[in-house]
């Protein structure tokens, strides 16, 4: 039942397999959103889908990119998509490797390759989409969910607080980190185009509405109600600062934490091998 | 830079820095050096004894040749990377044991899945779990084959020395790039460690392959097609502009998802299946010796066949007709070759440092009449000649 | 100079729903690609839309840009449509 010949007028359709259309994304599925955000991106900054490789690995965001955005597409195991990136930017250093995937993907299951990719501080750019639930296997809670919040697995209510992605990837070492949620789609567009051309490690950590898994079961069940509620309840980060830890509950603090410059991983290996060659006079006869 | 081996900057290098010869080195590193000469140049890994010395090895030696070494935070990122790696178009490998083994399983299926090419050495240490770290056995033959979930082939190699590790690594490079699959490398912590004599040949006496590679366009909307009939699909490499998509999920030729049609996943799965038992003289291989009358035939593998060969021989010299039948390559089992030497023995004895499990293999083309025994040991202390011996005798 | 007596056509073409203003926008609606989830219709700041009394093949109620008119091309719509299905053209 799928269509090839596709009729919205809108231009950042050309960056779409046509033949997986339509997603199989729900109604209001903030991951759609940051499809269109990433395209406008590319289509922004005039990157060539030839010159990109998307990794994603297990769950509802890691569906985004794949199979729907037209380039080379990896999808790979849970947890595991930034380790696989690695391997190819390694392969393909002058590629843009983007890995497009979930809180519980890349930041519980995959939580360790996401430190240690940050702290190598390798040239990937990952867009981490946060709907603070395990969306594709019916709704149960993550490492993202807010305390309190009703899942199928704390039917009573959440007793974990979340884990702040954003601030950790940043201790950890990233070049560049920023939080948006999909209501700021604007700002989102910006982020992600100076992700992907940030030399280094590059986080943007998207807030999404998953209106079907979470925001039904914690009385929110529209998705524009679960865009207001993150309208509502954002707060920049030059406010957080001055906000006491009891004010900042259930905020979301957004905006960019990180932008430096670091050694980079793939620089520093190829630097490795020629100084190596250079030392054992391997170079030329 | 993508490097597949065989390039003229490759052999002039492989020519400077590794002069033929006879060398004193342990079998990790034959077998690591089996590898540069094979054309790996992508090594992802973690360490763990007794394989560590091949981390080392290749960490000191790939850069010399351009290529690169990762150490990756644990043994699931350093399978994911090298599979990451070979859709670039690298030659990769990994080196583990018993631990690592298990926690790579998911990704070694995921590349049996989407047929990827690599060669991952498992070091067999005494198990199960923690076991004994430093000691050698021989208990992972039936993880290899079953590890990972799900109907899948398995390609395995073993062999028997260091010096045979040198070139059965070639042999797996060869193996896993012609038939677009990953491969086992079934290695032991006895031979990791022994120093013996290694011969390194020149250059010119190795031949290596290289993955089947798309002619056209056509080919490459097909990576996970059958355009040529041997069940081995062009590989459409990252990077070249064919926005492949690659999925661990059931996927069509053109490697789409579709999980709803059955049709697609049986004939996805079957075709995989169809190319590894079809293409079996790509494989297969094994060693015979005094086999042609032999009444009393041992079955061994790995570091156990050479005690299993010196005891056949003293057996020789006392007049039992002893023979000895190593497979190297274990997985797919040589069931045709193990058929037709059974038939004509009276007894086989299955020698190996486990409690029993190339045997279950073996028992499956034996006949009921013929006496089946296992020659067991654990404990990390390899068979000795006079164990292997006395169990002939016994049913001589 | 906003003047309230300009109007906004509504044409169908296929599954191509678009609300024409006449110097001022074209707003097109792929009903195909459109899942019925209310997002743009709720967070447009200037009402433009209005839900379908029909259903679409999709069997869902679909947005009309019935006041394209009012549309002040923030395109807010276009960029948050999770499926891609609307275009603001001008």
């Amino acid at each position: 039942m799928m269509a090839k010949k596709i009729y919205s007028t809108y231009p950042m359709v050309k960056y779409l397999r046509k033949e997986a259309l339509p997603t199989a994304l729900c109604p209001g599925c903030g991951g759609g959103t940051v499809l269109n955000a990433f395209a406008n991106a590319i289509d922004g900054l005039k990157i060539d889908p030839k010159d990109l490789v998307v990794v994603s690995g297990i769950g509802c965001s890691a569906w985004i990119a794949s199979p729907y955005f037209l380039a080379d597409t990896l999808h790979t195991t849970h947890g595991r998509a930034i380790a696989f990136a690695t391997g190819v930017k390694v392969g393909l250093p002058d590629k843009k490797v983007v890995v497009i995937s979930g809180d519980g993907d890349l930041a519980s299951i995959g939580g360790n390759h996401l430190l240690h990719a940050a702290r190598r501080n390798i040239d990937i750019t990952v867009i981490l989409v946060n709907n603070f639930i395990y969306g594709m296997t019916g709704g149960q809670v993550a490492p993202t969910t807010p305390f309190g919040a009703i899942t199928t697995t704390s039917p009573y209510r959440n007793i974990e607080h979340p884990l702040q992605i954003s601030e950790t990837v940043a201790a950890a070492g990233a070049s560049y980190v920023a939080r948006w949620t999909t209501a700021h789609v604007y700002q989102l567009i910006e982020s992600i185009k100076k992700a992907l051309q940030v030399k280094g490690f590059s986080l943007v950590e998207v807030v999404s509405q998953c209106p079907v898994q979470f925001g039904r079961r914690n009385r929110m069940k529209e998705p524009a109600e679960m865009l207001r509620w993150f309208l509502k309840n954002s707060v920049p980060i030059s406010k957080a600062r001055k906000m006491s830890e009891d004010e900042l509950e259930g905020k979301f603090i957004i905006g960019e934490f990180v932008d430096r410059k670091r050694p980079e991983y793939v620089d520093e290996i190829n630097k490795l091998i020629d100084e190596v060659q250079e030392s054992f006079g391997l170079r030329g006869d | 830079m993508i490097i597949r081996g065989d390039e003229p900057e490759q052999l002039r290098l492989l020519r400077r820095l590794y002069k033929p010869g006879n060398y004193f080195m342990q079998g990790n590193e034959a077998l690591s050096y089996g590898a540069l000469f094979a054309g790996c140049r992508f090594y992802a890994g973690y360490p763990i004894t007794p394989s560590s010395e091949i981390a080392e090895t290749m960490a000191r030696e790939l850069p010399k040749l351009g290529g690169y070494y990762l150490q990756m935070e644990d043994e699931i990122g350093s399978i994911a990377a090298m599979v990451g790696a070979s859709w670039t178009g690298f030659k990769v490998m990994t080196a583990t044991s018993g631990p690592g083994f298990s926690l790579m399983q998911e990704n070694l299926g995921y590349a049996v899945m989407t047929e990827t090419p690599l060669v991952l050495v498992d070091v067999q240490r005494s198990g199960p779990s923690t076991g004994q770290a430093t000691k050698g056995a021989q208990g992972d033959f039936f993880q290899a084959r079953w590890g990972t979930h799900g109907d899948h082939p398995i390609v395995a190699v073993s062999p028997t020395s260091g010096q045979d590790a040198f070139w059965e690594v070639i042999r797996a490079f060869n193996i896993a790039e012609k038939l677009r699959t990953p491969v086992v490398f079934l290695f032991d912590g006895v031979l990791a460690h022994t120093r013996e004599r290694v011969t390194i040949p020149s250059v010119e006496d190795v031949k290596i392959t290289y993955r089947k590679l798309p002619d056209n366009e056509e080919e490459a909307r097909l990576p996970f097609g059958d355009p040529h009939g041997d069940g081995v699909p062009p590989m459409p490499l990252f990077g070249k502009g064919y926005f492949t998509h690659v999925t661990g999920s059931t996927h069509k030729e053109t490697g789409l998802r579709d999980v709803y049609t059955p049709e697609v996943h049986d004939k996805l799965v079957r075709r995989i299946h169809r190319k590894i038992e079809k293409n079996r003289e790509v494989y297969e291989k094994y060693e015979e010796h005094f086999t042609d009358d032999a009444e009393i035939l041992v079955v061994s593998w790995g570091v156990t066949a050479r005690p299993a060969l010196g005891a056949v021989l003293r057996a020789r010299k006392e007049g039992i007709k002893a023979g000895l039948f190593v497979p190297k390559t274990v997985h797919p089992f040589p069931a045709e070759r193990m058929r037709e030497l059974a038939k004509k023995a009276r007894a086989v004895l299955v020698a190996e440092m486990n409690l029993g499990q190339m045997i279950i293999e073996v028992e499956r083309y034996v006949n009921g009449d013929v006496l089946l025994k296992g020659i067991n040991k654990i404990g990390g202390v390899p068979l000795t000649v006079e164990e292997i011996l006395r169990e002939i005798r016994g049913v001589a | 100079m906003a003047d309230a007596e300009k109007r906004t056509v509504v044409v169908r073409e296929g599954y191509l729903v678009t609300g024409k203003a006449e110097e001022i926008v074209e707003i097109d609606i792929d009903t195909f690609l459109c899942k019925g989830c209310g997002v743009c219709v709720e967070m447009c700041p200037r009402k433009v839309f209005e839900w379908s009394k029909d259903l679409s093949e999709k069997g869902v109620h679909y947005p009309i840009p019935v006041n394209a008119d009012k549309c002040v091309k923030c395109k807010l719509c276009e960029l948050l449509c999770p499926d891609f299905a609307i275009a603001v053209r001008w």
